[in-house]
């Protein structure tokens, strides 16, 4: 009796010969692949060997000389590189100045904001309004003036770097301070000029004109305006307004004004 | 060195007050506590441990110049590093200061990166 050949033996007998087979391909070209590499090494060496003798060393030079170009080609390559990253960094650098600049804007015009609508006193407001003008633009010389309606002229209020005794009212007619005043148009002197304010911040509301910022000279640390400064006179010009005209009347009205009936008034004034 | 560390600031005006703390609050492990002027900072001093003193020197009741001396005769708070505000003219006043025992000075108008820099550098915060 002829026993039969099992199916799953026949199988596992042709997968052994394929993998076999595979593995003896691999060898060959493994083995081929070594002869090349040996053949190639031994050419290399036998040329250096023939050239070092024959040409004295030029073949040497030959390799050198080869070597330090491509040492050179890479080494333009990796500065290149670095020169990417320098420039990727620098782009960096000015981003971050620029976003800790414009941090540091945004930052002063809040305080200014803030400050500003801290208080209604009308001697505290000035104060704040000194203080914005002196520490957050930089100025070392400016005046504060109210526009009078009866006179219809700027009056001063306030100073500094210079004594307010020595100050004179303003009439709206005036060709600078009188025209910034009376049109609400900011006025800034052109660079080079020495006459004349150096800025006219008019203090007005939409309705009404109540004052104006004269400013005739920048702490000596300071040379010029800057655009966070033209964002403060443009705080200024709003801000300060409101808040000297409430603080004033609520003087005029008294301390009480703000708890006495206003709750009445408000509701009237929203029906 | 503790986790937080504590400053404070004294200056009468409160706008300068307010963004000397704003700057200050960049700095994490920083806590700040405000005063209005020498009388208010000595009080505040009895009161709890400081790492860094920043003082305006133009103050009513006891001013910054009177503040660094005080500090400095004190034995629990003469080695308090000081920072005094100055504008830029006034370098009798800064000379005086540095001479009575503040560390630095920064001067008016105050930049936040300026007051940021001189705090790190005194507290030795990277």
């Amino acid at each position: 009796m002829t026993a039969k050949k099992p199916e799953v033996g026949h199988e596992e007998f042709v997968s052994l010969f394929e993998k076999g087979l595979s593995f003896t391909k691999e060898i060959l070209a493994e083995n081929e692949r070594l002869r090349f590499r040996i053949a190639g090494l031994e050419a290399e060496l036998g040329t250096g060997r023939r050239q070092g003798e024959k040409l004295t060393g030029d073949a040497m030079v030959d390799v050198l000389r080869r070597q330090v170009e491509e040492l050179e080609m890479e080494r333009t390559r990796l500065l290149s590189s670095f020169q990417e990253v320098e420039t990727m960094n620098r782009d960096y650098q000015e981003r971050y100045a620029e976003i800790e600049a414009e941090h540091n804007n945004l930052a002063n015009l809040y305080i200014a904001s803030y400050q500003l609508h801290s208080t209604l006193s009308f001697r505290e407001v000035v104060q704040v309004v000194s203080e914005i003008v002196i520490n957050l633009v930089g100025v070392a010389r400016f005046a504060l003036y109210i526009y009078d309606a009866k006179s219809e002229q700027l009056e001063p209020l306030a100073c500094e770097g210079q004594e307010l005794s020595s100050l004179s009212a303003i009439a709206l007619t005036d060709p600078v301070i009188g025209k910034a005043a009376s049109t609400k148009e900011r006025y800034v002197r052109e660079s080079g000029s020495r006459e004349g304010p150096l800025a006219v911040v008019p203090l007005a509301t939409v309705e009404t004109l109540v004052g104006a910022i004269v400013i005739d000279q920048l702490l000596v640390q300071k040379s010029e305006l800057s655009a966070v400064d033209f964002e403060l006179f443009n705080l200024l010009g709003v801000h300060a307004a409101t808040t000297l005209s409430s603080a004033l009347l609520r003087e005029q009205m008294g301390p009480n004004a703000a708890a006495v009936g206003s709750i009445e008034l408000a509701r009237r004034l929203l029906s | 060195m503790a986790d937080t560390l504590h400053a404070l600031v004294v200056e009468d005006s409160p706008t300068m007050r307010q963004l000397i703390v704003f700057a200050l609050s960049r700095i994490k492990s920083l806590k700040v506590v405000e005063a209005d002027d020498g009388v208010d900072a000595l009080k505040k001093l009895s009161q709890q441990h400081f790492d860094v003193l920043i003082t305006d020197i133009n103050m009513p009741m006891m001013d910054g110049l009177k503040l660094v001396s005080m500090v400095r005769k004190d034995e629990v708070h003469k080695e308090i590093p000081i920072i005094i505000i100055t504008t830029e003219g006034a370098q009798e006043d800064r000379q005086r200061a540095l001479s009575l025992g503040a560390n630095a000075y920064i001067t008016k108008p105050i930049q936040a990166p300026q007051v940021i820099s001189k705090v790190k550098e005194l507290l030795k915060l990277t």
